[in-house]
């Protein structure tokens, strides 16, 4: 076939091709909000020649395919380092809640209230009969006790909160690695089928990113277009078309009841108490830093605290041990090798069980100002008051006040090296964002350009129909 | 570079919210009147201001305990004055009635006196600073000296702290400064009372010679009692001059702690000048560029 009605022909497939092209446009400009959507293209491929002795003729054009404007690795990376973005912010935000407990803004920190305590045993030794004097001692230090005992709860809330977030996160996990695996199915069927799916790899990107947000994992793409998805060392939480998931189970040994984070392999079916175990293995993601954050830095700063409060409890003890209070009782006895917080059996657990001992509370009589029974002795009272200075090894060789302010020293530079490592990771997730969006993303200038480009080669391609048919006209007039 | 409305509209909204971060922190800081306003703004200057908080708390304690020590102190020096004023008074006695021209009546009247005397150096000696008797050394409940003159007291040096490791006593021993009046057989052995007691019985028994005697025992008693209130000045005078070099020290201390944790508010107010002129910028810019597109050119 040749002469005029192939002209015909190729103006027929021309206005195809071009109502496809503004069609791929259409589909862009709807897109433009859409994230992870990857711009879209119709590419237009010559629809071969015939041959003739003068040469060849061309046979118009036809659409090749609708090409998505993906990079594999701006994406992969994007995904790894949003990833990393989202672990690192979880991990600020956390530990910026630590510091808040340790944050000088009310007047009544931990520092003061030790201050305090020590200086009431200065004020007794000026008066150490002083009814006042003994009352204020052991009012500085119920105030301190509260103090230690404030910081564990709050420690111990923020605990609670992130092991909270161990399950919730494991829950979401579940639900995008369940839709992951569907999408898997359906990309299966269009490879299959000879398809690029474009809109479905689209959302599974979504999903991968999403997913790297919360746990860190590797995956392993089939020959079929399926991503295999692995966390933990290898363990498989997608095959194909059917998912795994985690289980976040509490262990009945551990005397605090947190999540351990368990596995369970597509297809298995075992109940949660025969799983495997995974927590320490999780790495990457919101989920490793909830749990990073819950069995590692909430304990360290927890150990910090309970250092301290060990070593002021223990060093009064045995210091107040050694003197005498005021006579009591009839006939009148002096109080003496008496406790003056309550025994504190180890480290673990120190600022929680941090109290003044009763028989303080009680009778502040009790409290011993002296180092022999004579009621104006006073210089218990001075060695209590400058127990302070003492370094102590098992506050590596530091005095109270020292210990303290080098632990908030230490606070501080923690919080601020995870703010700047997140705001770092920040910009490195803003420049990959760009870079998809320069490869991937749809501009609406571009979109009306070639806009202008279809719209103006359809119109030409009606102009050619309307000539073929005006020819087709005039042979049947000249027939006629 | 392809760019796209999305990155437009990104690095707009970044810069905005950046902007916006910046001004708050400007404006909280202002508002709050501090440098830092968490530890991690500053992690040495916070370590620092808890060490410089710490070490100025118990500077302003030693001047809480020396201003206590300096009115204790001062009672036990004006409880000495006034021994010092009857035992001269003592001596006058003494001097007068040594002389061969007085009648066994005139003794006897000068003798009530001395007993006058003796009941109110005994009172000075049993001085109480609250329920505390200031002579007594650590057994402060029970009093110096006995009615009949017997030191009941004991060593005891009540000490204050002035300084971690400086202590300075805040009491004079009754036993040092009016004699060791030991008892034997209930009365006092040696010691301020028992010559106070020895010049009434001498007076009471109309006896020249002995009179003559308790000159000198005066003598000695004004002697111990003065040199109790110099020992006594010496300390006030270290208290004051611990407590004006304390006063320097917090001053330090004051300065330092400004340094780190107030706002220069002058840098701060042109901070803020800075960040409100690039946020005004970046809007700006902002309405501009995305007014700037093809789709106003092919509107028909």
């Amino acid at each position: 076939m040749s002469g005029i009605y192939m002209a015909m022909e190729i103006a027929r497939k021309a206005l195809i091709v071009n109502q496809v092209g503004m069609q791929v446009t259409a589909n862009n400009v709807a897109n433009v909000n859409t994230p992870g959507y990857s711009r879209q293209e119709a590419v237009i491929t010559e629809a071969g020649a015939s041959s003739y002795n003068f040469g060849q003729l061309g046979l118009g054009a036809v659409i090749g395919g609708i090409r998505r404007n993906v990079d594999a690795f701006t994406e992969s990376q994007l995904t790894f380092e949003s990833g990393v973005y989202s672990s690192l912010d979880y991990t600020a935000r956390s530990v910026g809640q630590v510091e808040g407990i340790f944050n000088d803004t009310s007047g009544a920190s931990l520092a003061d209230r030790v201050t305090g305590f020590y200086n009431a045993w200065d004020d007794l030794s000026s008066n150490p009969q002083g009814t006042a004097e003994r009352q204020t001692v052991a009012s500085t230090a119920e105030l301190l006790a509260a103090g230690f005992r404030q910081i564990d709860s709050r420690l111990s809330t923020l605990k609670s909160d992130a092991n909270k977030d161990v399950a919730t996160l494991v829950g979401e996990i579940n639900q995008t690695v369940a839709q992951i695996a569907d999408l898997n199915g359906n990309i299966k069927i269009a490879t299959a089928q000879g398809r690029q799916a474009n809109d479905l790899l689209d959302q599974r990107g979504v999903l991968l990113k999403s997913l790297a947000g919360k746990v860190g994992y590797t995956t392993v793409t089939d020959s079929l277009g399926m991503v295999n998805v692995y966390v933990g060392n290898g363990r498989v939480l997608v095959d194909g078309e059917t998912a795994g998931s985690l289980v976040a189970d509490v262990d009945p040994t551990n005397p605090e009841p947190v999540f351990d984070v368990k596995i369970r392999v597509p297809g298995q079916d075992s109940p949660a108490s025969s799983l495997d175990t995974i927590t320490t293995s999780i790495s990457g993601g919101q989920l490793a830093s909830a749990i990073r954050f819950r069995d590692g830095y909430l304990e360290t700063v927890r150990e910090r605290v309970d250092r301290l409060a060990y070593a002021i409890g223990t060093q009064a003890n045995a210091q107040h041990a050694v003197g005498y209070g005021l006579a009591v009782g009839s006939p009148p006895t002096v109080p003496t090798g008496m406790n003056f917080f309550s025994p504190l059996s180890s480290v673990t657990g120190a600022s929680r069980d941090f109290r003044v001992d009763p028989a303080i509370a009680a009778d502040t009589r009790n409290i011993a100002a002296a180092e022999t029974p004579l009621p104006g002795d006073n210089r218990n009272s001075l060695l209590m008051a400058g127990l302070r200075n003492i370094p102590m090894s098992a506050l590596g060789d530091s005095a109270i006040p020292d210990y303290i302010a080098g632990m908030l020293g230490q606070i501080g530079s923690e919080t601020r090296s995870v703010d700047l490592d997140m705001k770092h990771q920040k910009t490195v997730v803003d420049y990959l964002e760009t870079r998809r969006e320069e490869i991937s993303g749809v501009s609406l200038d571009e979109e009306m350009t070639n806009l202008i480009k279809f719209q103006r080669a359809f119109e030409a391609s009606t102009k050619m129909i309307a000539v073929v048919d005006q020819l087709l006209d005039s042979i049947i007039q000249m027939r006629g | 570079m392809r760019v796209t409305e999305k990155i437009l509209n990104d690095s707009l909204r970044r810069s905005v919210m950046d902007n916006r971060e910046r001004l708050f922190n400007v404006q909280t800081r202002i508002s709050a009147n501090r440098k830092n306003l968490t530890l991690s703004d500053d992690p040495r200057a916070a370590e620092k201001a808890a060490q410089l908080k710490a070490n100025r708390a118990e500077l302003e304690q030693f001047r809480r305990n020396i201003s206590f020590g300096k009115s204790t102190l001062e009672l036990s020096v004006d409880a000495l004055r006034g021994v010092e004023e009857q035992l001269s008074r003592a001596r006058e006695l003494a001097v007068q009635f040594s002389s061969g021209e007085y009648t066994a009546e005139d003794r006897g009247l000068a003798a009530a006196e001395m007993g006058e005397i003796y009941r109110q150096v005994l009172a000075y000696a049993n001085t109480r600073n609250g329920s505390d008797y200031v002579f007594s050394g650590f057994g402060s409940n029970t009093p110096a000296y006995s009615a009949d003159g017997v030191w009941q007291g004991d060593a005891g040096s009540r000490q204050i702290r002035i300084g971690q490791v400086e202590r300075i006593a805040v009491n004079a021993v009754g036993a040092d400064v009016f004699g060791s009046s030991t008892a034997a057989g209930g009365v006092p052995a040696g010691g301020v009372m028992r010559d106070l007691r020895e010049l009434r019985t001498a007076l009471e028994n109309n006896d020249p010679a002995g009179v003559r005697n308790s000159i000198d025992t005066m003598d000695a008693g004004i002697q111990s009692v003065v040199s109790g209130q110099a020992t006594l000045g010496t300390r006030l005078k270290r208290m004051e001059v611990t407590e004006s070099s304390i006063g320097d020290l917090v001053m330090t201390i004051a300065e330092q702690l400004s340094g780190i944790e107030d706002l220069d508010i002058a840098e701060m107010a042109m901070e803020l000048k800075k960040q409100e002129t690039a946020f005004q910028a970046a809007v700006e810019v902002a309405g501009r560029i995305s007014s700037m597109t093809l789709l106003d050119a092919v509107k028909r």
